[in-house]
């Protein structure tokens, strides 16, 4: 499998709910593309969705800002994985700032 | 000075060409924000506003809350700062417990406002910030209200172990008391700038950022909210010298990827104050920006406690420090003698800035305020250099990202599910030094944890909602039936 393809993100990023966010592995088994992260989904709330996003920040040497973190980007977790790619393909670029492009 | 008001007329007055605050990149002198409240002052008092009236602050920070705080307090009413994530129960149970006759809230909120207010018992208006701008242009005169310095100026809550939230009423002296000591211990200067980012609707971000801040004629930059870029932007940017937050605030700083690392190098202070912050993540924090978090101690009922300054910092990064000028701290065993060094025992405070008694509690007020000292329910021992460290809580609260929450309020909100038979909640460690929510449920009948959660959610503020839920057959209870919550959390 290539890295950081879609598939080895949405794996990374179930793994990180799991050590991070201790989310139930019975709940996290069960996660797909299509499932939420917010509301009737894993139900993360505020706190949690920068936890999340600080452990995928880490996993992918990445920088995500906070003014991205919508309830659009966390509506599905296929959502927040193409987010990370376009990130992922952005930040290969470089930049100087440390704040909102 | 011996009240709020003349607190802010001094200010104005002695920086009056000096920058107060800077909010969205615009920066306003003292003299401005002096107009500004002068104007909504008399605004209130045209609408109505009498001494000792109940005015609501739902707003996020920045100048806005700032106006509308002092404006309060101008027109002699008390302000009730409550916090911008609550629902529709928690705001009609704090607007009630109050009496509140008017919200000044921004046009953001008026879905939920006016829901609110379409089942509030009592008569309530709202005033929208978005028209403080226009006030400036009427002449509305400075109004002067003659006022007590030992009446209330302000109305906020603390988490019971039992029970709704009670009534703490902080007066003109409390207030001022703490602000002096404060700036005295931090040695706060005009010449500092103050970041304010912890919301200025709980008593860190009101007390030791914004009136901090603004009693010693520094420059105050709000942030509406936790914004890791904006954060470190702000400064960077602005050379911000002094930085007083929540744990979870530095310890997601440390562990974020930037694209290059912020410059820190202008903070003088960074200090988190109502959880303990991870000595890890301190350390992490500090070889990334160079600067160690510094520990303090406060509560709503007596202010700002202790803080920790030490020289030896590296050697006591969970320490909260000594306590600041003013108040005294012992440490009771539970035996109710003075505990020795090291010894753990209850944490008890003396301060001019603390309250008697809550509101309309007698009960509890018997047992946390008893021989002039207020018993904080935190566990605590002093070391033999007289630091003082908090090791644990007598009372059951769980601390969320340094908001106190009642595991009771939860429970009974779940309990009002048809499908919820019994509700026991538990705070569950984070890496992060605070608590997660988990909600352990006896059903009867069929309910998923995702239904439970989109049940709460609207009611509780986001915080407060169960991020864990575990269903059991029956809940641990002792002999006389009360829920073992120990017997819930992992070891």
């Amino acid at each position: 499998m290539q890295k950081n393809s879609p598939s080895e993100i949405e794996k990374k990023i179930i793994q990180i709910l799991t050590s991070d966010l201790e989310i139930d592995p019975r709940i996290s088994s069960a996660i797909d593309s299509e499932t939420p992260l917010l509301g009737r989904g894993i139900g993360l709330n505020s706190v949690e969705t920068l936890t999340l996003v600080a452990g995928i920040e880490e996993a992918f040497n990445i920088q995500i800002d906070d003014e991205d973190l919508t309830m659009e980007l966390f509506k599905r977790l296929g959502t927040l994985v193409d987010y990370v790619l376009e990130k992922i393909a952005e930040q290969k670029g470089g930049s100087n700032g440390i704040g909102h492009p | 000075m011996k009240t709020i008001p003349e607190m802010l007329s001094f200010v104005t007055r002695r920086y009056s060409e000096r920058t107060a605050i800077v909010d969205g990149g615009k920066a306003f002198h003292y003299s401005t924000l002096g107009k500004r409240v002068s104007a909504l002052a008399s605004a209130l008092y045209q609408r109505g506003i009498r001494q000792g009236d109940r005015v609501a602050l739902l707003l996020p920070n920045g100048l806005d809350f700032v106006t509308a705080f002092f404006a309060i307090s101008k027109a002699g009413a008390i302000a009730v700062p409550l916090n911008d994530h609550y629902q529709q129960t928690e705001l009609l149970y704090f607007l009630d417990e109050c009496g509140v006759s008017l919200i000044l809230t921004s046009k953001d909120f008026a879905p939920l406002c006016q829901q609110v207010l379409s089942i509030l018992k009592s008569p309530c208006r709202i005033f929208w910030a978005e028209d403080i701008e226009n006030l400036q242009a009427e002449s509305l005169g400075d109004l002067k209200v003659e006022m007590d310095p030992q009446v209330p100026v302000m109305y906020q809550f603390s988490s019971g172990s039992t029970g709704r939230p009670k009534r703490i009423g902080r007066t003109h002296a409390h207030l001022l008391f703490e602000l002096n000591s404060l700036v005295q211990a931090l040695d706060i200067t005009p010449e500092d700038r103050f970041l304010g980012v912890a919301p200025f609707s709980h008593v860190n971000g009101l007390m030791r950022s914004m009136m901090a801040s603004l009693r010693a004629g520094a420059t105050l930059y709000p942030l509406p909210r936790f914004d890791r870029q904006a954060l470190a932007e702000t400064i960077e940017k602005n050379r911000i010298s002094i930085f007083i937050g929540v744990p979870f605030m530095p310890s997601m700083l440390a562990k974020s990827h930037f694209r290059r690392p912020p410059d820190f190098s202008s903070l003088r202070l960074c200090i988190t104050a109502s959880a303990p912050m991870p000595q890890k993540l301190n350390q992490q924090f500090h070889e990334q920006f160079g600067i160690y978090v510094r520990q303090l101690y406060g509560s709503t009922e007596t202010g700002t406690i202790s803080v920790n300054l030490s020289p030896d910092i590296e050697r006591s990064l969970d320490s909260v420090g000594t306590p600041i000028s003013g108040v005294e701290v012992k440490v009771f065993t539970d035996e109710g003698q003075p505990a020795k060094a090291d010894e753990i025992g209850e944490v008890a405070v003396k301060s001019e800035a603390a309250i008697r008694g809550y509101h309309g509690s007698d009960e509890w007020n018997r047992e946390a305020f008893r021989d002039g000292n207020f018993f904080t329910g935190d566990l605590g021992k002093k070391d033999g250099n007289g630091l003082l460290y908090l090791v644990g809580r007598k009372k059951f609260l769980i601390n969320r990202g340094g908001y106190k929450i009642d595991p009771h309020e939860i429970e009974e909100l779940l309990e009002s599910h048809p499908r919820v038979e019994e509700a026991a909640v538990v705070g569950i460690p984070t890496s992060f030094g605070d608590e997660k929510v988990k909600a352990v449920i006896v059903l009867n009948g069929t309910c998923t944890e995702e239904q439970l959660v989109e049940y709460c959610r609207g009611k509780i503020a986001d915080f407060k909602i169960p991020s864990l839920v575990e269903f059991r057959d029956s809940l641990p209870k002792g002999p006389t039936g009360k829920i073992r919550r120990t017997m819930l959390v992992p070891e």
